[in-house]
C-alpha cells in the first residue's frame, strides 16, 4: 500500500499544481493578465485592448478570453477599455459616487458598461431578485444617443446607487465594480496611436 | 529526489497546457449545455429565444446563463450554434439600413474568429452565406470553412428600451438551416 502510494504521489502533487496553475486564468486575474498579456497596455487607469480576438493569439490567451465568457470582436471592430480604480488609484465602491467625464471617440459608436468584478451583471443587493429585470440591466449601461455621438464633444456621466433612468448614469447598485468602455467602429488611427484614445478621468465624490 | 521533481513537474506542465488547451472547448461545451437547458427548462419570460438552431438573445434572458459574462447590455445578440456533420449550413440575414450598428461574426470552435463583416460592407438588405467543413467554395454564395462546430454570432445595437420590440421583429426573420 505504501508502496503505491510512493509511486503515485509525484503524478497526483504534478497534476494538482497544473490544476492550481490553470486557476488564475479562469477568472479576471492580475496573473493571467500579466501571463498573456491582456491588461499591459494601458492609459492613465484604463487597461485597453486593441483586438481580444486576433488570430495570432496563442492558447493562453485564447482559454483566457474564452474563460472570462467572450465570444469577442475581431479587429478592427472593436477597441475594449476596462478599469477598476478611480483617478485617485482606489478600487471603484459601490459605496461611493463617482463622476466620470471625457470626450466622445472617433467612433460609430461608444458605451460604457458596469459589471461586478467577477464580470457578471449587479442587482441591488438590498433586494435581491432572482432574476434581472430590463430596467436594472439598461441602469448599468449607457451610451451615446443617450448623451451625445459629436465627436470631440465633451460628456459627463454620474455614477451611483440606483440610478435607473436612460439618461446618461450608471448604477452600481452599491456592489463594487468595474467600468468597460466600448469603441465599435473606431477610426484606424487610434490602432497606430493608442495614446490618442480618448480616456475618461473618474472622480470619487464622496462615500457613505 | 531528483527523479521525483522531474516527475511532478512533467505532470504538472502536461496538465496545465491540457487544461489551456481544453479551455475553450469547455466554455463551448458549457454553452451547448445552457442553450440545452434554455430549450428544455426556458426561465419565464424567455420562453421564444431558440427557433431551431437560432437563438434570438435578448439582454435579461443570457443574464442569467453562467456562460455568459459581460454582455453589452445595448446589444441585441442572435446566435446559432451548428454542427457540420448535419450538413452544410445555409445563413441568411436582414442587415439594418440606417447607420445603426450591426455586425455578424463566424466563431471556429475554439472561439476564433473566421470571418466577420459589418452592415456599413453590405449594399443589400439580407446578407446570406454557406458554412462549411469540405476545401468545395461554391460558385453562387460566400462561402466559410469552419471547424465541424462554430457559432455565428450578431450583434445588433439597441439604442434604447423602448427600441427592443421592433427590432426583436426585424432579426427574427434570420434562418439558419442545414443543406
Amino acid at each position: 500500500m505504501r508502496k503505491t502510494v510512493n509511486k503515485s504521489l509525484p503524478y497526483i502533487v504534478g497534476i494538482l499544481i497544473g490544476i492550481v496553475s490553470f486557476l488564475p486564468f479562469t477568472r479576471p486575474t492580475s496573473t493571467a493578465a500579466f501571463l498573456t498579456g491582456f491588461g499591459k497596455d494601458s492609459i492613465n487607469q484604463w487597461n485597453y485592448y486593441l483586438d481580444y480576438g486576433l488570430e495570432s493569439q496563442n492558447i493562453w490567451q485564447r482559454a483566457y478570453v474564452s474563460l472570462l465568457g467572450l465570444l469577442p470582436s475581431a479587429s478592427p471592430e472593436v477597441i475594449y477599455l476596462q478599469t477598476s480604480f478611480d483617478d485617485g488609484g482606489e478600487s471603484l465602491s459601490g459605496n461611493c459616487s463617482y463622476e466620470l467625464s471625457g470626450e466622445v471617440p472617433d467612433a460609430r459608436y461608444w458605451s460604457y458598461a458596469i459589471y461586478g468584478n467577477d464580470n457578471y451583471y449587479l442587482q441591488d443587493p438590498n433586494s435581491l431578485l432572482d432574476q434581472p429585470t430590463f430596467e436594472d440591466l439598461f441602469a448599468q449601461v449607457t451610451n451615446g444617443s443617450e448623451l451625445t455621438s459629436k465627436i470631440g464633444e465633451n460628456y459627463i456621466i454620474k455614477i451611483d446607487n440606483n440610478l435607473m433612468s436612460q439618461n446618461g448614469t450608471l448604477s452600481h447598485f452599491g456592489n463594487d465594480f468595474t467600468l468597460i468602455l466600448r469603441i465599435y467602429g473606431p477610426n484606424l488611427n487610434y490602432y497606430d496611436n493608442p495614446t490618442s484614445i480618448p480616456v475618461a478621468s473618474i472622480n470619487n465624490e464622496g462615500c457613505k | 529526489m531528483k527523479s521525483w521533481t522531474l516527475k511532478i513537474s512533467l505532470v504538472a506542465l502536461i496538465t496545465h497546457v491540457l487544461l489551456i488547451f481544453m479551455g475553450p472547448y469547455i466554455v463551448m461545451n458549457q454553452l451547448d449545455r445552457n442553450i440545452a437547458d434554455a430549450i428544455e427548462n426556458p426561465f419565464e419570460g424567455c420562453e421564444n429565444t431558440y427557433e431551431g438552431i437560432v437563438g434570438y438573445l435578448d439582454q435579461v434572458c443570457i443574464s442569467k446563463r453562467s456562460s455568459t459574462r459581460m454582455p453589452n447590455y445595448d446589444f441585441m445578440y442572435t446566435m446559432c450554434r451548428y454542427d457540420l456533420n448535419n450538413g452544410d449550413l445555409f445563413v441568411s440575414m436582414p442587415v439594418p439600413e440606417d447607420e445603426r450598428y450591426w455586425v455578424v461574426h463566424v466563431h471556429n470552435n475554439n472561439t476564433t474568429v473566421e470571418f466577420k463583416i459589418n452592415n456599413l460592407q453590405i449594399v443589400d438588405d439580407r446578407y446570406e452565406f454557406l458554412i462549411t467543413n469540405s476545401n468545395n467554395q461554391n460558385e453562387e454564395i460566400k462561402t466559410i470553412q469552419t471547424t465541424n462546430k462554430g457559432t455565428v454570432f450578431w450583434r445588433l445595437l439597441v439604442n434604447t428600451a423602448d427600441e427592443i420590440t421592433n427590432l426583436d421583429e426585424f432579426r427574427r426573420t434570420t434562418v439558419c438551416e442545414y443543406r
